[in-house]
C-alpha cells in the first residue's frame, strides 16, 4: 500500500475512472484470465486484448490498458461462477459502452479526452468513479483496496505485493455473465479468489495435457498426468476422429507378435497390441510406432496419430522416398529470361539515351555554331544548355534523398559530393578511388553500343560503374568471340561435334539391329544389312577420327595448369565415351552373324558381307598354308634322305611358323574352319 | 692336310632370300638357273613356295649362303609370301619384261616390302627374259629409272640363256651387311657343334 495516493501526474486532465460493466454482451464468453502484462498502448487497446475478444475501442484514441493476462485462455474453460465478482475493467473513458461485459481482462483505458463524467448510466453508486480535478491528472485505483495508484506499473506491482497474488494466482477478472457490472470490492474477499484460483490452476494443468491431446493423441500424454477434471476437457476439445476398430484381429488362445520373425509370446509383460493400421497383434517392441490414421484406419495425413506395428509405419506413403527430385529447369530458364530481358531493356534504354544525347549534341553545335559568340560566352551557353539538356532526357534522381553512394556505399559529404550519373540518373559519387563514375566521351560510348565512330570529339559525360559495366560486357563480348579458341578448345569443339554425331546415329544403328533380328522378311534384310554395314564403316570413322582427334589433344603441350586439367578431363570423357558406345560396334559382327545363323538355310548365297569375305579368305589361306605344310614336310624328308643336313634347318623354322599361323587362323575360323 | 689347314677357312655367312613377282614370269627358272645352272621350257607353275640354297663366293676369306625361297606368283599363294619376305635380308622382285603388267605387280610388291619387310632388307628389281628382245613391253631405261628412284639394285637377265644370273646374287651378295651377319650367326654358332665343318681326314687316305 505504498502507492502514491492523489498524487497528479503530468498535464491537468480530468480524467474518470470507472468500473464498468458493459450492458451489452457480444460473446458469452466464459474465459478466464489473469492480469499478466500491464500494456500501455497509444491510440488502440492491447493487442493480446485485440487477439482475444476482438474489442476494440475507435472512440479512445488513447488508451491505457491494464490487462493481466494468463498466456493460455481456453474457451472450454467453464467460468467459475463463484469467482469473485470483479470489475471487469477500470476505465476512465468517456465512451459509452466501454469494456465489453465478458471481457476477462481488466483494463484501464485512460482516455486523454478532457471534461468527461462517467457516464452517469453506466456508473451507479456502487461505482468508484473519480473524477478529478485536474484533467490531466491520471488515477488509478486497486480494485481490491481502492488504493489510488500512480501509474499502471505500480498497480500491477501493488496487487503482487499488498494483496499477496503473484502472476499466475492473482485473478482479478470478472466474468461477464455477472452483468450488473458493478464493481464490487466488497464482494471479493481475498479466500474467495484464492479458492476460484485454485479451480483454475487446475485447469490450467489440464489445458497442458489437453493441448498435445488435441494435437497427436499420443496415448501417454493420458497417463497418471490427468485426474477426473480432464473430462470437462476432452468434452469440451475438438471431436477426435474415431479409427475404426473393426478389422481388429480377434485375441486367440496363444497369440504371437505377427511381426516378421519376433515369435513371441504375446502377453502381458511382452504386451497384447493391436496395430491401429493393420489390425494385427504385436508385442510392444513392435507397435511402438505411430502413424496418422482416420477413421477408416487408413493413412491420412490429417487423421490422428495412432499406434502401430513397423511394418505398417515403414509402409507408409513417403517412408521409402529418401529424396524427391525437382526439375528446377524450367523455373530457372524462365528467372533466366526474365532477368536477361530486363538487362536487355536497361541496355536498350541505356542505347537510346546515348543516342539522344548525342542528337542534342549536335543541334547544340549547330545553335552554337550559327550565333558567333565569344569563346568564353560560348562555353559557358554551351554548359548550361548541355546541363539542363541532360536532366530533361535523363530523370535524374532527387539527391537529397540520398546519403550514400549506391555502388561503394560512402556517405556523401563535404568532399565527397554527389553526382548524377548521366546515363541512368542515380545519385553517384565520383571517388577517384572507387572510380564509381567516370567520365567518358560521348564518342566512346558511341563505339560501345556499335554506332560508326564519328571523327570530331563529342562532349564527355559522367558515367556510373553500373552503367559502363552493361556497355561494355556488349563489347567485351564481342571482342571475346571473335578471338580464336586455344588450340585445345578448337580440337574440344571438333571432337565434340564428332561425339555428337556418333550419338545421332548410334540409337540410328541400334534400331536397324533391332529391325534385324525382329523382322522376319528377308528381302528386306537384304538392304538393312547393306545399310548396317555402311552405318557401321561410317561410324567407325568417326570414332577413329574421334580418337586421333584425342590423341592429338593429348599430344599437345601445354602451360598452366587448369589447361593440364582440362587435358586429364578430356582424355578420361574420351575414355569412357569409346568404351561406352564402342560396344554396339564391337557386338555387331556376333549379332549379325547371329542373324545370318538364324536365316542360314536361305541366306547363305545372298549374304554378301565383309564378314563371309573375310571367312572366305581365312579358309583359302588355311588351305595355302596347308598345303605348304605339306610341302615343307616333304623337302625335310627330301633333304634328310639327300643328307643336305643344313638345309633342314631353315625349313624346319619355317615349319614351327607355319604351324603357328595354322594355328591363328584355325582359332579364328573356329566353326567356319574345315 | 697340311695343306688344308694352312688355307684360311673360309666364313659362311648365311642369307635369307625372297623371290617375288607375278606368275609366270620365271622366278623359279632364274633360281634354278643359279643354283643348278639348268632351264627347263615347260617348268610347272610353283606350288606354294620352294626352298633352295646356293652359296657364293663373296670373297677369299667370305663365302655366302643364300637360302633362297622361291614363291608361287599365283593370286592364290599371296598369303604365303608375308611369312617368307618378313624376316628377308634380301628380295628379288621379278617382272617379264615381256608383259607390262608384271611390272605394275612389281611395283606393288616393292611397296607392299618396303612397308612390311625388314628395314635394311636389299631389293632387287630384276626383268626377266631379256633374251625375247623382239617382244620387249618394258622399256630397259623406264624400269631403271624407277628403281634408281626407289633405291634398288637393277637388272636385266635371261634365265633361258643364263645372262646376268651370276651377277645378280653377286650384287646383292656385295650389298648384304657381311660383317654384322657374321657376327650374329657367330654368336649364334658359339654354343653349337658345328656338324657342316669340312672333313679333316685326308680325301687320298681313305681307305673305304
Amino acid at each position: 500500500m505504498s502507492a502514491l495516493k492523489g498524487r497528479t501526474l503530468g498535464a491537468p486532465r480530468e480524467i474518470t475512472i470507472s468500473e464498468s460493466k458493459s450492458p451489452n454482451l457480444p460473446h458469452q464468453n466464459n474465459g478466464i484470465s489473469k492480469i499478466k502484462y500491464l500494456d500501455i498502448t497509444n491510440g488502440s487497446t492491447s493487442p493480446s486484448l485485440d487477439d482475444q475478444k476482438g474489442i476494440t475501442q475507435p472512440e479512445t484514441p488513447t488508451s491505457i490498458t491494464l490487462s493481466r493476462l494468463d498466456g493460455l485462455e481456453d474457451k472450454s474453460v467453464p467460468p467459475p461462477m463463484s469467482a469473485p465478482q470483479l470489475t471487469s475493467g477500470f476505465r476512465m473513458n468517456n465512451s459509452r459502452n466501454v469494456i465489453d461485459g465478458d471481457d476477462k481482462i481488466d483494463a484501464i483505458d485512460v482516455s486523454p479526452n478532457l471534461q468527461y463524467v462517467a457516464d452517469e448510466e453506466n456508473t451507479n453508486g456502487s461505482n468508484k468513479s473519480l473524477r478529478l480535478e485536474n484533467s490531466l491528472q491520471t488515477r488509478i485505483e486497486c480494485p481490491i483496496c481502492q488504493e489510488l495508484m500512480v501509474s499502471l506499473l505500480q498497480l500491477n506491482r501493488h496487487l503482487d505485493d499488498a494483496h499477496n497474488l503473484d502472476g499466475d494466482s492473482l485473478q482479478i477478472s470478472t466474468p461477464s455473465r455477472s452483468s450488473s457490472g458493478i464493481f464490487s470490492s466488497q464482494l471479493s474477499p481475498n479466500d474467495e479468489i484464492r479458492n476460484w484460483l485454485k479451480k483454475t490452476n487446475e485447469v490450467k494443468t489440464k489445458i497442458q495435457t489437453v493441448l498435445p491431446k488435441q494435437f497427436g493423441k499420443f496415448e501417454l500424454f493420458n497417463d497418471g498426468r490427468t485426474n477426473g477434471s480432464t473430462e470437462t476437457m476432452s468434452t469440451e476439445s475438438v471431436p477426435e476422429i474415431e479409427v475404426t476398430r473393426k478389422h481388429w484381429q480377434r485375441p486367440a488362445g496363444r497369440n504371437i507378435c505377427s511381426f516378421k520373425g519376433c515369435k513371441k509370446q504375446l502377453n502381458l509383460k511382452n504386451g497384447l497390441v493391436h496395430c491401429r493400421k493393420c489390425g494385427k497383434l504385436n508385442c510392444h517392441e513392435h507397435t511402438n510406432f505411430y502413424v496418422r490414421l482416420n477413421s477408416d484406419a487408413d493413412y491420412d495425413s490429417e487423421g490422428t496419430w495412432c499406434r502401430c506395428c513397423q511394418d505398417c509405419f515403414q509402409n507408409k506413403p513417403g517412408y521409402k522416398d529418401i529424396a524427391t527430385i525437382r526439375d528446377l529447369t524450367s523455373d530457372f530458364l524462365s528467372k533466366r529470361q526474365y532477368s536477361n530481358s530486363v538487362k536487355q531493356i536497361y541496355e536498350n534504354k541505356l542505347e537510346q539515351r546515348i543516342t539522344n544525347l548525342e542528337n542534342f549534341d549536335e543541334q547544340l553545335k549547330k545553335s552554337v555554331q550559327r550565333n558567333a559568340i565569344t569563346v568564353n560566352l560560348l562555353k559557358f551557353k554551351w554548359n548550361s544548355q548541355r546541363y539542363s539538356i541532360e536532366r530533361q532526357l535523363v530523370p535524374w534522381e532527387d539527391e537529397k534523398e540520398v546519403q550514400n553512394c549506391f555502388l561503394c556505399m560512402q556517405m556523401f559529404n563535404l568532399i565527397l559530393r554527389k553526382h548524377h550519373c548521366r546515363l541512368c540518373g542515380r545519385v553517384v559519387c565520383s571517388s577517384t578511388e572507387t572510380e564509381c563514375a567516370k567520365d567518358y566521351l560521348l564518342s566512346e560510348l558511341r563505339s560501345l553500343i556499335g554506332h560508326p565512330p564519328k571523327l570530331e570529339d563529342g562532349y564527355s559525360i559522367l558515367v556510373c560503374k553500373n552503367c559502363t559495366s552493361v556497355l561494355f560486357q556488349k563489347k567485351f563480348l564481342k571482342m571475346e568471340s571473335n578471338v580464336p579458341l586455344p588450340e585445345i578448345f578448337s580440337k574440344f569443339e571438333l571432337q565434340y561435334s564428332l561425339k555428337s554425331a556418333i550419338l545421332n546415329l548410334l540409337p540410328i544403328l541400334q534400331e536397324m539391329i533391332d529391325s534385324l533380328q525382329s523382322d522376319e522378311n528377308l528381302d528386306n534384310h537384304k538392304n538393312t544389312i547393306k545399310d548396317v554395314s555402311k552405318l557401321r564403316k561410317k561410324l567407325v570413322e568417326y570414332f577413329s577420327s574421334y580418337d586421333e582427334l584425342t590423341r592429338q589433344i593429348l599430344s599437345l603441350n601445354l602451360t598452366t595448369e587448369e589447361e593440364k586439367k582440362i587435358q586429364l578431363a578430356i582424355k578420361k570423357e574420351s575414355l569412357i565415351f569409346i568404351q561406352n558406345n564402342m560396344s554396339l560396334l564391337k557386338s555387331l559382327p556376333r549379332i549379325l552373324k547371329k542373324i545370318e545363323e538364324r536365316n542360314a538355310p536361305q541366306q547363305k548365297p545372298t549374304i554378301s558381307l565383309a564378314a563371309v569375305h573375310e571367312i572366305k579368305r581365312s579358309r583359302e589361306e588355311l588351305m595355302v598354308l596347308n598345303e605348304q605344310k605339306f610341302l615343307i614336310a616333304e623337302m625335310i624328308e627330301n633333304c634328310k634322305k639327300q643328307r643336305k643336313f643344313d638345309e633342314i634347318q631353315p625349313l624346319n623354322d619355317n615349319l614351327t611358323e607355319i604351324n603357328e599361323n595354322i594355328g591363328v587362323l584355325q582359332e579364328k575360323l573356329g566353326n567356319e574352319g574345315f | 692336310m697340311s695343306q688344308e689347314s694352312s688355307r684360311p677357312q673360309p666364313r659362311l655367312v648365311q642369307f635369307k632370300l625372297v623371290l617375288l613377282g607375278e606368275s609366270a614370269v620365271g622366278k623359279s627358272s632364274i633360281v634354278h638357273r643359279f643354283v643348278k645352272d639348268s632351264f627347263d621350257d615347260y617348268r610347272e607353275s610353283t606350288i606354294g613356295a620352294a626352298f633352295l640354297t646356293q652359296t657364293i663366293e663373296l670373297n677369299p676369306e667370305i663365302t655366302i649362303k643364300f637360302e633362297i625361297w622361291d614363291t608361287a606368283g599365283q593370286e592364290r599363294y599371296k598369303s604365303l609370301a608375308p611369312m617368307y619376305y618378313r624376316n628377308s635380308n634380301a628380295a628379288v622382285v621379278v617382272y617379264d619384261i615381256t608383259q607390262e603388267s608384271s611390272l605394275e605387280r612389281a611395283k606393288i610388291w616393292i611397296k607392299e616390302l618396303q612397308r612390311q619387310a625388314s628395314q635394311d632388307i636389299v631389293i632387287a628389281l630384276v626383268g626377266n627374259k631379256a633374251d625375247l628382245e623382239e617382244e620387249r613391253q618394258v622399256d630397259n631405261e623406264h624400269a631403271k629409272l624407277l628403281a634408281e628412284e626407289e633405291g634398288l639394285l637393277f637388272f636385266e637377265v635371261s634365265a633361258k640363256s643364263g645372262d646376268g644370273i651370276k651377277t645378280i646374287f653377286q650384287n646383292i651378295a656385295e650389298k648384304l651387311p657381311v660383317e654384322a651377319q657374321l657376327n650374329k650367326s657367330q654368336q649364334k654358332l658359339a654354343n653349337k657343334v658345328n656338324l657342316q665343318r669340312p672333313s679333316t681326314n685326308n680325301q687320298a687316305s681313305c681307305c673305304v
